[in-house]
């Protein structure tokens, strides 16, 4: 890690433990992740103030980052697999999900403000993500992303600016800027948190590992409350799969996309929940931000913006948004919008009941 | 279609299949095949086969009206409901439909009529407006509009290939047997995307959701009025190139009134100079109605599709070898679009003449032969030519 400028490499690998750099550190010191556990150390410490940060604040703080701060580069840097290696082994949906989404705030900070040379950051890429299929255009000034990938990681950051359509796109590449590419790889970092997690690591005996676990789960019973009950004049019972499926993913913690969460809000409203009320189901989502999700909402409600209150998709629509449960219910009740079913299916109701 | 046609055509069908030498979709096992028969409304689905051979008896016994299969790959093909059948890849596939081409020529050959009251129209309507009984619709096709989806083809193969990259080695180009062509990309690569990630690709297809800011669109206030002041900078990108190339097509059409003014437009001069679209004499006010304009011209001079059939992860598909049910045309993989005839290779069916009564029918050419206008005729035709007017629902089988 030299000829990169005026940053250490103790630095870089505190700030990027994924990096290529760390990873050969790591290897270096030859440890295996269960020691660790045999005896209380400012590694676990560390790896505990991680997810602390993670489940309560939704993001990582860096002490790197903290000017005049002193940091144990050591420390800072074996944390990172511990706290994985713990939250994988508690397997819990919604943490995964908030840890992986704050590592990844993490990420993008320390990149946001230090302004690594792009060279480094294409190391960081290609590296650190073992992304080799990216590549830094230093006429242009931009990172060359083939479409295919770039849709794969921009879908799951979402919105207007980042639409393929909306990109600058030449013979099969995606030209991304210095600073979007900043995000772009906070989202390659996510994406590859939650796959080292979805392996399950297997419990360990000793009394620190036993004790960690129950620092965390005190932490999530703080934290994680129960998903906000419907108003009375709503009948949950009655939504469409699709809806109840969405709803099943806040509950288990799961992160939703972008076409989802306008899927399941517009609903929402549509039936009759209040703006607060949506916000307060939202509130569940691993990466949820109250201002954002509130302006969303409203904006949807068509209390801002345009004034223009949004209908949800229809039937036809949300199944190309990979959305629809295509349950054989809707094909029986031959319904082409998830209104309609919630219509029909309360009509029914009331009718068997009278 | 009368119960003698019904039982006719359904007997041409199945000894088209009883001898007919059908084409595997790669990986046939994984695939799911749909049957629809003569007369009924629902596809017969979930069915799965280990080889060609065994749809081929298939369709011999049932003579049905289509065969299709799946985009998806799946583990468990014939399961139910469809999550269980586990898919793990989709094709990328892509329908170009002349129906949804504005061609002008559609005035001129869809029709509809009513079999009891004897009244016909030009268009598409529902219900016949003396006895409000369901109405016959009539949809042919002419060499203008099959030219304009062969233009389309060629659109989107372009943008698959020049602007996003795709490998074209695993392309398979088809035509549907009716009105258009099916586009399939059996990549595996590609093969790997979501149904979200591949609206993505058809979103930047159809120049869908467009930030008009993100490609050089920009008013300015002059005089009180808004004003368009400027277009995308070709530079700036495949979008933006694509963006104003189907504009200046559409604007084009438009100026010479081959396409109606549509209502976002407020000309305020000309259209175009020398080429060049004049972005300020459009009379567009909002970002809306530059998304508007964008999409329209696009489905003019683009590529027009149906974007349900890429997106949907359940999606049955035509498959090449197979004979339409609408037609009797064979679904045909094309190897050569500028070379393929529409009216002809496709056409399959013997010639040996049957008697058919025809309530209306346009000029129709079909291998080389000029077939009607008719009126209230009884005929004596080809077998492909009567059997495509059977199936248009046009004529019924005489004797």
């Amino acid at each position: 890690m030299t000829g990169y400028g005026p940053f250490s490499t103790e630095e870089w690998i505190a700030h990027f433990p994924f990096s290529k750099e760390a990873r050969e550190f790591l290897e270096q010191q030859g440890f295996s992740i269960s020691t660790f556990f045999e005896f209380e150390n400012k590694v676990v410490e560390r790896a505990l103030e991680r997810v602390r940060d993670a489940v309560e604040q939704g993001h990582v703080l860096s002490p790197s980052l903290e000017s005049g701060f002193k940091y144990d580069f050591e420390v800072e840097t074996l944390s990172y697999p511990v706290a994985i290696y713990l939250v994988a082994s508690l397997g819990n949906r919604w943490l995964i999900e908030r840890y992986a989404s704050a590592e990844s705030k993490r990420v993008f900070a320390c990149l946001q403000l230090k302004r690594y040379p792009a060279e480094a950051v294409l190391q960081l890429a290609r590296g650190g993500l073992e992304w080799k299929w990216v590549t830094y255009d230093s006429v242009l000034k931009a990172f060359k992303v083939p479409v295919i990938k770039y849709v794969k990681y921009a879908v799951r950051i979402g919105g207007p600016a980042w639409k393929l359509v909306n990109q600058r796109v030449e013979e099969g590449v995606v030209l991304l800027s210095y600073e979007k590419f900043l995000r772009f790889i906070s989202e390659g970092v996510r994406l590859r948190i939650l796959e080292r997690c979805s392996q399950p690591a297997p419990q360990l005996e000793t009394d620190v590992y036993k004790k960690s676990i129950e620092y965390i789960r005190n932490l999530l019973s703080q934290t994680m409350r129960p998903i906000a009950p419907m108003p009375k004049s709503v009948d949950p019972g009655a939504f469409p799969p699709c809806i109840q499926q969405l709803l099943r993913s806040i509950e288990e913690g799961r992160h939703l996309p972008h076409a989802a969460r306008f899927f399941l809000a517009s609903f929402l409203l549509r039936v009759g929940v209040k703006p607060d009320r949506v916000v307060e189901i939202f509130s569940r989502l691993p990466d949820f931000n109250r201002k954002r999700t509130e302006y969303y909402v409203r904006h949807i409600a068509g209390e801002k913006g345009g004034k223009k209150a949004y209908l949800p998709y229809s039937c036809e629509r949300a199944r190309s948004y990979g959305l629809c449960s295509m349950s054989d219910v809707c094909r029986q009740l031959q319904v082409q919008h998830p209104l309609q079913y919630y219509i029909r299916y309360r009509r029914a109701k009331r009718r068997e009941s009278e | 279609m009368n119960q003698s046609s019904l039982a006719f055509v359904r007997a041409v069908f199945r000894e088209y299949y009883a001898k007919a030498r059908l084409q595997a979709p790669p990986a046939i096992e994984t695939r799911e095949f749909g049957f629809l028969q003569f007369g009924e409304k629902s596809i017969i689905r979930h069915l799965s086969f280990s080889n060609i051979e065994q749809v081929r008896r298939f369709a011999a016994e049932n003579g049905p009206a289509s065969i299709s299969y799946s985009t998806a790959y799946y583990r468990y093909p014939d399961r139910q409901p469809m999550v269980a059948k586990e898919p793990y890849r989709f094709d990328l596939a892509f329908d170009i439909d002349a129906d949804h081409i504005p061609t002008k020529c559609k005035r001129q050959h869809d029709f509809w009529f009513c079999q009891i009251c004897d009244v016909r129209g030009p268009g598409v309507r529902k219900k016949c407006p003396v006895c409000h009984s369901e109405v016959v619709l009539a949809k042919f096709v002419c060499p203008e509009c099959m030219n304009a989806a062969k233009e389309h083809v060629r659109n989107l193969i372009d943008i698959l290939e020049g602007e996003l990259g795709l490998r074209m080695q695993q392309v398979q180009i088809s035509f549907s047997g009716r009105r258009g062509f099916h586009v399939r990309i059996f990549d595996e690569e590609v093969g790997g995307l979501t149904s979200e990630e591949r609206r993505e690709i058809v979103d930047y297809i159809l120049l869908k959701e467009i930030e008009p800011r993100r490609h050089g669109f920009a008013f300015e206030q002059r005089g009180g009025k808004r004003v368009l002041a400027s277009g995308p900078a070709v530079r700036e990108g495949a979008i933006s190139r694509r963006i104003v190339q189907v504009v200046k097509r559409y604007l084009e059409a438009v100026e010479k009134k081959a396409l109606a003014m549509p209502s976002f437009l407020r000309p305020s001069g000309a259209l175009l100079k020398e080429g060049e679209v004049v972005w300020e004499n459009l009379g567009l006010r909002t970002y809306d109605e530059i998304r508007q304009l964008i999409e329209c011209a696009n489905e003019y001079a683009g590529v027009s599709l149906d974007p349900m059939v890429t997106c949907d992860d359940a999606r049955l598909l035509r498959m090449p070898s197979s004979i339409h049910g609408g037609t009797g045309l064979l679904v045909t993989v094309v190897d050569d679009l500028d070379q393929f005839d529409p009216f002809n290779d496709p056409v399959v069916l013997s010639d040996d003449p049957v008697n058919v009564h025809i309530h209306y029918s346009p000029n129709v050419v079909l291998r080389d032969q000029p077939l009607g206008p008719f009126k209230h005729e009884v005929r004596r035709l080809p077998l492909f030519a009567a059997i495509y007017l059977i199936c248009t629902g046009v004529a019924e089988i005489v004797g």
